[in-house]
Protein backbone atom coordinates (compact mmCIF):
# COMPACT_ATOMS: atom_id res chain seq x y z
CA UNK A 1 0.00 0.00 0.00
CA UNK A 2 0.96 3.54 -0.88
CA UNK A 3 2.21 5.87 1.72
CA UNK A 4 -0.83 8.18 3.01
CA UNK A 5 -0.04 11.78 1.17
CA UNK A 6 -0.14 14.75 3.13
CA UNK A 7 -0.35 18.76 1.58
CA UNK A 8 1.11 21.04 3.96
CA UNK A 9 0.13 24.77 2.75
CA UNK A 10 3.02 27.39 5.13
CA UNK A 11 4.06 30.23 3.82
CA UNK A 12 6.80 29.89 6.76
CA UNK A 13 9.65 27.90 5.05
CA UNK A 14 11.20 27.15 8.59
CA UNK A 15 8.18 25.99 10.15
CA UNK A 16 7.56 23.89 6.68
CA UNK A 17 10.68 22.16 7.18
CA UNK A 18 9.99 20.49 10.60
CA UNK A 19 6.37 19.65 9.66
CA UNK A 20 7.26 18.15 6.36
CA UNK A 21 10.62 16.57 8.50
CA UNK A 22 8.29 15.20 11.33
CA UNK A 23 5.56 13.60 8.59
CA UNK A 24 8.15 11.99 6.34
CA UNK A 25 9.07 9.93 9.24
CA UNK A 26 6.18 9.13 10.40
CA UNK A 27 5.43 7.59 6.82
CA UNK A 28 3.91 10.07 4.82
CA UNK A 29 3.89 11.22 1.47
CA UNK A 30 4.34 15.39 1.82
CA UNK A 31 3.72 18.09 -0.91
CA UNK A 32 4.12 21.16 0.08
CA UNK A 33 2.55 24.46 -0.42
CA UNK A 34 3.57 28.05 0.39
CA UNK A 35 0.57 29.41 0.02
CA UNK A 36 -3.40 28.82 -0.63
CA UNK A 37 -2.89 29.31 -4.61
CA UNK A 38 -0.52 27.12 -4.47
CA UNK A 39 -2.55 24.54 -2.44
CA UNK A 40 -5.62 25.03 -4.66
CA UNK A 41 -3.39 24.46 -7.88
CA UNK A 42 -2.02 21.31 -6.78
CA UNK A 43 -5.06 19.64 -5.99
CA UNK A 44 -6.67 20.64 -8.73
CA UNK A 45 -3.97 19.24 -10.68
CA UNK A 46 -3.28 16.35 -8.82
CA UNK A 47 -6.69 15.92 -7.14
CA UNK A 48 -7.23 15.62 -3.30
CA UNK A 49 -4.57 14.06 -0.89
CA UNK A 50 -5.36 12.20 2.13
CA UNK A 51 -5.50 15.32 4.22
CA UNK A 52 -4.57 18.80 4.45
CA UNK A 53 -2.14 20.44 6.89
CA UNK A 54 -3.29 24.15 6.53
CA UNK A 55 -1.98 27.13 8.31
CA UNK A 56 -4.89 29.92 8.19
CA UNK A 57 -2.60 33.30 7.74
CA UNK A 58 -0.74 33.28 4.83
CA UNK A 59 -0.37 35.55 1.76
CA UNK A 60 -2.00 35.52 -1.71
CA UNK A 61 -4.59 33.07 -0.86
CA UNK A 62 -5.44 32.21 3.12
CA UNK A 63 -6.50 29.01 4.76
CA UNK A 64 -9.73 30.60 5.22
CA UNK A 65 -9.98 31.41 1.40
CA UNK A 66 -8.90 28.24 0.47
CA UNK A 67 -11.50 26.35 2.05
CA UNK A 68 -14.06 27.74 0.51
CA UNK A 69 -12.59 27.74 -2.38
CA UNK A 70 -12.02 23.98 -2.33
CA UNK A 71 -15.68 23.92 -1.21
CA UNK A 72 -16.61 26.00 -3.97
CA UNK A 73 -15.38 23.45 -6.48
CA UNK A 74 -17.23 20.54 -4.57
CA UNK A 75 -13.25 18.98 -3.58
CA UNK A 76 -14.57 18.18 0.39
CA UNK A 77 -13.06 15.18 0.75
CA UNK A 78 -10.09 15.47 2.20
CA UNK A 79 -10.06 16.11 6.12
CA UNK A 80 -8.67 19.78 6.62
CA UNK A 81 -6.03 20.14 9.75
CA UNK A 82 -5.85 24.07 10.22
CA UNK A 83 -2.71 25.60 11.85
CA UNK A 84 -3.12 28.65 13.81
CA UNK A 85 -1.82 31.12 15.70
CA UNK A 86 -5.29 32.37 17.01
CA UNK A 87 -6.06 32.62 20.42
CA UNK A 88 -8.57 29.89 20.28
CA UNK A 89 -7.36 27.82 17.43
CA UNK A 90 -10.61 24.85 18.29
CA UNK A 91 -12.96 28.22 17.81
CA UNK A 92 -11.74 29.01 14.55
CA UNK A 93 -11.74 25.40 13.55
CA UNK A 94 -14.79 24.81 14.15
CA UNK A 95 -15.68 27.92 12.46
CA UNK A 96 -14.41 27.41 9.23
CA UNK A 97 -16.07 23.60 9.51
CA UNK A 98 -12.36 22.05 10.08
CA UNK A 99 -12.21 18.86 10.66
CA UNK A 100 -9.01 19.25 13.37
CA UNK A 101 -6.34 22.10 14.53
CA UNK A 102 -3.17 22.45 15.78
CA UNK A 103 -1.72 25.74 17.95
CA UNK A 104 1.02 27.58 17.50
CA UNK A 105 3.34 26.71 18.94
CA UNK A 106 2.91 22.77 18.82
CA UNK A 107 4.26 19.99 19.77
CA UNK A 108 5.63 17.85 16.78
CA UNK A 109 3.95 14.84 18.78
CA UNK A 110 0.44 16.18 19.26
CA UNK A 111 0.81 17.09 14.99
CA UNK A 112 1.52 13.65 14.09
CA UNK A 113 -1.00 12.08 16.18
CA UNK A 114 -3.53 14.95 14.61
CA UNK A 115 -2.58 13.72 11.85
CA UNK A 116 -3.06 10.28 12.25
CA UNK A 117 -6.60 10.99 13.94
CA UNK A 118 -7.75 12.69 10.95
CA UNK A 119 -6.41 11.00 8.12
CA UNK A 120 -9.17 9.14 6.09
CA UNK A 121 -11.43 9.74 8.60
CA UNK A 122 -13.88 12.82 7.71
CA UNK A 123 -14.40 15.59 4.68
CA UNK A 124 -14.82 18.71 5.00
CA UNK A 125 -17.39 19.71 7.14
CA UNK A 126 -20.48 22.07 6.14
CA UNK A 127 -19.76 25.53 8.01
CA UNK A 128 -21.87 25.43 10.82
CA UNK A 129 -24.69 27.90 10.97
CA UNK A 130 -23.41 30.77 13.30
CA UNK A 131 -25.40 30.56 16.32
CA UNK A 132 -27.94 34.16 16.72
CA UNK A 133 -25.97 36.39 19.04
CA UNK A 134 -27.49 37.03 22.21
CA UNK B 1 -13.53 86.76 41.52
CA UNK B 2 -16.68 85.77 39.84
CA UNK B 3 -17.68 82.36 40.00
CA UNK B 4 -18.29 82.87 36.16
CA UNK B 5 -15.28 83.99 35.73
CA UNK B 6 -13.77 80.75 36.83
CA UNK B 7 -16.00 78.96 34.88
CA UNK B 8 -15.01 80.65 31.61
CA UNK B 9 -11.40 80.00 32.50
CA UNK B 10 -11.87 76.20 33.01
CA UNK B 11 -10.17 74.01 30.62
CA UNK B 12 -12.77 71.40 31.28
CA UNK B 13 -16.21 71.22 29.82
CA UNK B 14 -18.47 71.85 32.95
CA UNK B 15 -22.08 71.50 32.46
CA UNK B 16 -25.03 72.24 35.31
CA UNK B 17 -28.52 71.30 34.96
CA UNK B 18 -31.44 72.12 37.36
CA UNK B 19 -33.54 69.22 38.97
CA UNK B 20 -35.69 69.01 35.48
CA UNK B 21 -32.54 67.83 33.88
CA UNK B 22 -32.61 71.51 32.21
CA UNK B 23 -29.58 73.08 31.39
CA UNK B 24 -28.49 76.22 33.11
CA UNK B 25 -24.78 76.71 32.47
CA UNK B 26 -22.07 75.63 30.03
CA UNK B 27 -18.61 76.88 30.12
CA UNK B 28 -17.00 78.06 26.70
CA UNK B 29 -15.13 74.57 26.43
CA UNK B 30 -18.72 72.43 26.89
CA UNK B 31 -20.14 75.03 24.36
CA UNK B 32 -16.83 73.97 21.85
CA UNK B 33 -16.77 70.47 22.84
CA UNK B 34 -20.88 70.35 21.88
CA UNK B 35 -20.17 72.33 18.86
CA UNK B 36 -23.00 75.12 19.89
CA UNK B 37 -22.62 78.20 20.07
CA UNK B 38 -23.98 79.13 23.19
CA UNK B 39 -26.81 77.89 26.06
CA UNK B 40 -29.93 79.19 24.14
CA UNK B 41 -28.89 76.78 21.14
CA UNK B 42 -27.97 73.41 23.61
CA UNK B 43 -30.98 74.49 25.70
CA UNK B 44 -33.53 74.12 22.68
CA UNK B 45 -32.75 70.70 22.30
CA UNK B 46 -33.93 69.36 25.40
CA UNK B 47 -33.33 68.33 28.62
CA UNK B 48 -29.84 66.96 28.74
CA UNK B 49 -26.52 68.64 26.72
CA UNK B 50 -25.70 65.66 25.11
CA UNK B 51 -29.06 64.65 23.26
CA UNK B 52 -27.46 67.36 21.18
CA UNK B 53 -25.30 64.52 19.80
CA UNK B 54 -25.33 60.92 19.81
CA UNK B 55 -23.31 59.96 23.06
CA UNK B 56 -21.43 56.48 22.71
CA UNK B 57 -19.94 53.95 25.22
CA UNK B 58 -16.16 52.69 24.57
CA UNK B 59 -18.19 49.73 22.40
CA UNK B 60 -19.58 52.25 20.26
CA UNK B 61 -23.66 51.32 21.92
CA UNK B 62 -24.97 54.47 22.42
CA UNK B 63 -25.94 55.47 25.91
CA UNK B 64 -29.40 56.33 26.38
CA UNK B 65 -30.62 59.46 28.16
CA UNK B 66 -31.25 58.13 31.51
CA UNK B 67 -28.40 56.59 31.64
CA UNK B 68 -26.53 59.88 30.58
CA UNK B 69 -24.53 61.12 33.49
CA UNK B 70 -26.44 64.45 34.35
CA UNK B 71 -29.41 62.16 34.48
CA UNK B 72 -27.63 59.68 36.77
CA UNK B 73 -26.46 62.35 38.95
CA UNK B 74 -30.12 63.92 39.08
CA UNK B 75 -30.79 60.35 40.41
CA UNK B 76 -28.67 60.57 42.78
CA UNK B 77 -26.04 58.48 41.37
CA UNK B 78 -22.37 60.07 40.73
CA UNK B 79 -21.06 58.99 37.49
CA UNK B 80 -17.05 58.56 38.52
CA UNK B 81 -14.82 58.64 35.26
CA UNK B 82 -16.69 57.20 32.32
CA UNK B 83 -15.73 57.56 28.97
CA UNK B 84 -18.02 58.61 25.69
CA UNK B 85 -17.27 58.66 22.62
CA UNK B 86 -19.28 61.48 20.70
CA UNK B 87 -19.05 62.32 16.99
CA UNK B 88 -19.35 66.07 15.88
CA UNK B 89 -20.76 67.09 13.03
CA UNK B 90 -17.72 67.77 11.47
CA UNK B 91 -17.38 64.26 11.53
CA UNK B 92 -14.89 64.25 13.93
CA UNK B 93 -14.67 61.67 16.92
CA UNK B 94 -14.16 63.24 19.92
CA UNK B 95 -13.54 61.09 23.41
CA UNK B 96 -14.04 62.63 26.85
CA UNK B 97 -13.95 61.96 30.38
CA UNK B 98 -17.20 62.36 32.17
CA UNK B 99 -17.52 62.85 35.79
CA UNK B 100 -21.15 64.49 37.46
CA UNK B 101 -22.00 64.42 40.48
CA UNK B 102 -25.62 65.96 42.40
CA UNK B 103 -26.13 69.31 43.51
CA UNK B 104 -27.71 69.16 47.32
CA UNK B 105 -29.61 71.85 48.86
CA UNK B 106 -29.74 72.76 52.52
CA UNK B 107 -32.21 69.91 53.34
CA UNK B 108 -29.95 67.72 51.17
CA UNK B 109 -32.43 66.76 48.62
CA UNK B 110 -31.39 66.97 45.15
CA UNK B 111 -31.62 70.59 43.45
CA UNK B 112 -29.67 69.67 40.05
CA UNK B 113 -25.99 68.21 38.64
CA UNK B 114 -22.70 68.97 37.52
CA UNK B 115 -21.01 67.46 35.15
CA UNK B 116 -17.21 68.24 33.64
CA UNK B 117 -15.85 67.03 30.91
CA UNK B 118 -12.46 66.43 29.50
CA UNK B 119 -11.05 66.07 25.94
CA UNK B 120 -8.88 62.84 26.82
CA UNK B 121 -9.38 61.92 22.54
CA UNK B 122 -5.10 61.81 22.27
CA UNK B 123 -4.47 60.03 25.12
CA UNK B 124 -7.23 57.43 24.24
CA UNK B 125 -5.86 57.39 20.88
CA UNK B 126 -2.17 56.95 21.80
CA UNK B 127 -3.35 54.39 24.44
CA UNK B 128 -5.29 52.54 21.59
CA UNK B 129 -2.13 52.62 19.21
CA UNK B 130 -0.19 51.01 22.07
CA UNK B 131 -2.19 48.25 22.85
CA UNK B 132 -2.73 47.58 19.06
CA UNK B 133 1.21 47.63 18.84
CA UNK B 134 1.53 44.79 22.10
CA UNK B 135 -1.11 43.03 20.44
CA UNK B 136 0.82 42.37 17.33
CA UNK B 137 4.01 42.41 18.57
CA UNK B 138 3.04 39.48 20.43
CA UNK B 139 1.14 37.72 17.60
CA UNK B 140 3.96 38.46 15.84
CA UNK B 141 6.43 36.27 18.29
CA UNK B 142 4.39 33.38 17.68
CA UNK B 143 5.97 32.37 14.28
CA UNK B 144 9.69 32.48 15.19
CA UNK B 145 8.86 30.70 18.47
CA UNK B 146 6.99 27.69 16.81
CA UNK B 147 10.21 27.31 14.53
CA UNK B 148 12.62 27.40 17.26
CA UNK B 149 10.10 24.82 19.65
CA UNK B 150 9.10 22.70 16.11
CA UNK B 151 12.88 22.42 15.27
CA UNK B 152 14.30 21.83 18.40
CA UNK B 153 11.81 19.06 18.52
CA UNK B 154 12.61 17.63 15.36
CA UNK B 155 16.09 17.63 15.85
CA UNK B 156 14.90 15.66 18.85
CA UNK B 157 13.51 13.23 17.35
CA UNK B 158 16.75 12.39 14.84
CA UNK B 159 18.76 12.29 17.79
CA UNK B 160 17.37 9.78 19.87
CA UNK B 161 21.05 7.75 20.36
CA UNK B 162 22.94 10.86 20.81
CA UNK B 163 24.39 11.64 24.21
CA UNK B 164 21.72 12.78 27.03
CA UNK B 165 23.98 15.93 26.77
CA UNK B 166 23.19 16.97 23.50
CA UNK B 167 19.41 15.61 23.92
CA UNK B 168 19.32 18.17 27.53
CA UNK B 169 20.22 21.20 25.30
CA UNK B 170 17.32 20.63 22.68
CA UNK B 171 14.94 19.47 25.76
CA UNK B 172 15.87 23.43 27.03
CA UNK B 173 15.20 25.06 24.23
CA UNK B 174 11.97 23.47 23.47
CA UNK B 175 10.86 24.79 27.29
CA UNK B 176 12.37 27.65 26.80
CA UNK B 177 10.19 28.29 23.55
CA UNK B 178 7.23 27.49 25.96
CA UNK B 179 7.89 29.86 28.06
CA UNK B 180 8.27 32.29 25.32
CA UNK B 181 4.99 31.01 24.32
CA UNK B 182 3.36 31.77 28.06
CA UNK B 183 4.62 34.80 28.07
CA UNK B 184 3.14 35.56 24.90
CA UNK B 185 -0.36 34.83 25.91
CA UNK B 186 -0.05 36.89 28.92
CA UNK B 187 0.94 39.91 26.77
CA UNK B 188 -1.89 39.05 24.40
CA UNK B 189 -4.68 38.32 27.48
CA UNK B 190 -3.44 41.54 28.69
CA UNK B 191 -4.50 43.65 25.77
CA UNK B 192 -7.64 41.61 25.62
CA UNK B 193 -8.82 42.56 29.29
CA UNK B 194 -7.27 46.33 28.35
CA UNK B 195 -10.42 46.28 26.11
CA UNK B 196 -12.71 44.47 29.14
CA UNK B 197 -12.92 40.89 27.16
CA UNK B 198 -11.63 37.96 27.43
CA UNK B 199 -14.06 35.96 25.91
CA UNK B 200 -14.89 32.59 26.68
CA UNK B 201 -15.61 29.61 24.31
CA UNK B 202 -17.62 27.32 26.45
CA UNK B 203 -18.06 23.73 26.43
CA UNK B 204 -18.63 20.93 28.82
CA UNK B 205 -15.31 20.96 30.67
CA UNK B 206 -14.02 17.48 32.71
CA UNK B 207 -12.31 19.67 35.42
CA UNK B 208 -10.81 16.18 37.37
CA UNK B 209 -9.46 14.94 34.06
CA UNK B 210 -8.31 18.82 32.97
CA UNK B 211 -6.19 19.28 36.62
CA UNK B 212 -4.67 15.38 35.94
CA UNK B 213 -3.51 16.62 32.34
CA UNK B 214 -1.92 20.39 33.85
CA UNK B 215 -0.09 18.52 36.46
CA UNK B 216 1.36 16.03 33.91
CA UNK B 217 2.28 18.76 31.63
CA UNK B 218 4.44 20.62 34.33
CA UNK B 219 8.05 20.07 33.96
CA UNK B 220 9.40 16.95 35.32
CA UNK B 221 11.09 18.23 38.50
CA UNK B 222 8.04 20.49 39.39
CA UNK B 223 5.20 17.61 38.45
CA UNK B 224 7.14 15.30 40.84
CA UNK B 225 6.64 17.51 43.82
CA UNK B 226 2.83 17.93 42.95
CA UNK B 227 0.59 15.54 44.90
CA UNK B 228 -3.11 15.41 43.26
CA UNK B 229 -5.13 14.71 46.39
CA UNK B 230 -8.05 14.46 45.06
CA UNK B 231 -9.41 15.09 41.49
CA UNK B 232 -13.35 14.42 41.63
CA UNK B 233 -14.61 13.74 38.10
CA UNK B 234 -16.73 16.81 37.95
CA UNK B 235 -17.87 18.87 34.84
CA UNK B 236 -18.36 22.06 34.38
CA UNK B 237 -19.78 24.54 30.89
CA UNK B 238 -16.53 26.61 30.99
CA UNK B 239 -13.52 27.71 28.29
CA UNK B 240 -11.13 24.07 29.10
CA UNK B 241 -8.46 26.45 27.78
CA UNK B 242 -9.06 29.17 30.12
CA UNK B 243 -9.35 26.74 33.07
CA UNK B 244 -5.67 25.01 32.36
CA UNK B 245 -4.32 28.67 32.23
CA UNK B 246 -5.61 29.50 35.62
CA UNK B 247 -4.95 25.66 36.79
CA UNK B 248 -1.23 26.30 35.53
CA UNK B 249 -0.65 29.85 36.85
CA UNK B 250 -1.43 28.58 40.22
CA UNK B 251 0.86 25.45 40.19
CA UNK B 252 3.35 27.79 38.54
CA UNK B 253 3.17 30.22 41.65
CA UNK B 254 3.47 27.03 43.96
CA UNK B 255 6.30 25.66 42.00
CA UNK B 256 8.13 29.34 42.06
CA UNK B 257 7.66 30.10 45.96
CA UNK B 258 8.33 26.81 47.77
CA UNK B 259 11.20 25.21 47.97
CA UNK B 260 12.48 21.98 45.51
CA UNK B 261 12.25 19.70 48.46
CA UNK B 262 8.68 20.84 49.47
CA UNK B 263 5.34 18.75 48.40
CA UNK B 264 2.50 21.13 46.54
CA UNK B 265 -0.95 19.51 47.05
CA UNK B 266 -3.63 20.04 44.99
CA UNK B 267 -7.17 18.94 45.11
CA UNK B 268 -10.62 19.77 43.35
CA UNK B 269 -13.98 18.62 45.39
CA UNK B 270 -17.34 19.46 45.42
CA UNK B 271 -19.20 21.56 48.30
CA UNK B 272 -21.96 23.38 48.37
CA UNK B 273 -21.49 25.87 46.24
CA UNK B 274 -20.10 23.94 43.95
CA UNK B 275 -16.76 22.68 43.08
CA UNK B 276 -13.47 24.11 44.68
CA UNK B 277 -9.90 23.80 43.43
CA UNK B 278 -7.26 23.90 46.27
CA UNK B 279 -3.46 24.59 45.52
CA UNK B 280 -1.36 24.29 48.72
CA UNK B 281 2.35 24.99 49.30
CA UNK B 282 4.66 24.65 52.13
CA UNK B 283 6.68 27.66 50.96
CA UNK B 284 7.80 31.49 51.95
CA UNK B 285 3.99 33.14 51.92
CA UNK B 286 2.97 36.11 51.18
CA UNK B 287 3.74 38.97 53.26
CA UNK B 288 1.08 39.99 55.32
CA UNK B 289 1.49 44.13 53.96
CA UNK B 290 1.60 42.64 50.06
CA UNK B 291 -2.11 40.49 50.75
CA UNK B 292 -4.33 42.89 49.31
CA UNK B 293 -2.38 43.32 46.57
CA UNK B 294 -2.12 39.69 45.42
CA UNK B 295 -4.48 40.01 42.33
CA UNK B 296 -3.22 43.22 40.88
CA UNK B 297 -1.82 43.78 37.45
CA UNK B 298 2.28 43.92 37.15
CA UNK B 299 1.93 43.50 40.85
CA UNK B 300 4.78 40.99 42.07
CA UNK B 301 4.96 40.35 46.14
CA UNK B 302 8.26 39.64 46.24
CA UNK B 303 9.98 41.95 43.61
CA UNK B 304 13.51 42.62 44.75
CA UNK B 305 14.13 40.39 47.42
CA UNK B 306 16.40 37.80 47.23
CA UNK B 307 13.39 34.87 47.10
CA UNK B 308 12.33 37.32 43.45
CA UNK B 309 12.18 34.11 40.97
CA UNK B 310 10.81 36.77 38.18
CA UNK B 311 7.88 37.00 35.92
CA UNK B 312 5.68 39.95 35.12
CA UNK B 313 2.69 39.67 37.44
CA UNK B 314 -0.42 38.95 35.53
CA UNK B 315 -0.72 35.11 36.51
CA UNK B 316 -3.07 36.01 38.85
CA UNK B 317 -4.96 38.98 37.86
CA UNK B 318 -5.51 36.87 34.68
CA UNK B 319 -6.80 34.09 36.87
CA UNK B 320 -8.80 35.92 38.69
CA UNK B 321 -10.45 37.42 35.63
CA UNK B 322 -10.48 33.92 34.06
CA UNK B 323 -12.45 32.27 37.63
CA UNK B 324 -14.57 35.53 37.33
CA UNK B 325 -15.94 35.06 33.51
CA UNK B 326 -16.85 31.41 34.96
CA UNK B 327 -18.94 32.82 37.82
CA UNK B 328 -16.64 31.70 40.20
CA UNK B 329 -14.00 33.44 43.29
CA UNK B 330 -10.80 33.06 44.12
CA UNK B 331 -9.17 33.57 47.34
CA UNK B 332 -6.14 32.46 49.38
CA UNK B 333 -4.53 31.92 52.78
CA UNK B 334 -1.17 32.35 53.42
CA UNK B 335 1.54 32.20 56.35
CA UNK B 336 4.79 33.61 56.21
CA UNK B 337 6.99 31.23 56.18
CA UNK B 338 4.79 28.29 55.92
CA UNK B 339 2.95 28.44 52.55
CA UNK B 340 -0.03 29.66 51.02
CA UNK B 341 -3.07 27.94 49.55
CA UNK B 342 -5.32 29.14 47.14
CA UNK B 343 -8.84 28.37 46.81
CA UNK B 344 -11.11 28.60 43.14
CA UNK B 345 -14.62 27.54 43.49
CA UNK B 346 -16.63 27.54 40.42
CA UNK B 347 -20.34 26.74 39.86
CA UNK B 348 -20.86 23.52 39.03
CA UNK B 349 -22.36 22.60 35.22
CA UNK B 350 -26.32 23.22 35.18
CA UNK B 351 -25.90 26.56 37.33
CA UNK B 352 -25.57 29.93 36.19
CA UNK B 353 -23.12 32.73 37.91
MG1 LIG C 1 1.64 31.79 8.17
Amino acid sequence: MSKPKVLVADDDEDIRDAIVFILQRGGYQVVEAVDGREALDYVLASGLPHLILLDMNMPVMSGRELMSELRARGLTGAPIVVITAAYDAQRTAEEIGAAGFIGKPFDLEVLLETVGRHIGSGLIGPIPRREPSP
Amino acid sequence: MELAAVLDSMTDGVFVCDETGRLIAINPVGLCIVGAKDLEEVQRKGPYPFRFLDVRDEEGHLIPVEDSPLARALAGDPVVHRLELIDRRSGERLVLRTRAAPIRGAAGEIVGAVKTVTDVTHEYELERAKEEFIRVAAHELKTPVTIIKANAQAALSMLADAPAGVLRLLEAMVRGADRIDRLIGSLLDLTDLQGGILSLFRRQVGLGQLLREVVEQMPTAAARRIRVVEATPVAIDGDARRLRQMTRSLLDNAVKYSSDKSSIEVSLTRTEYGIRLSVADHGIGIPDDKRERVFEKFFRAHAGRPDDVGGIGVGLFIAREIVKQHGGRIWFESAEGSGTTFYVDLPAAGETA
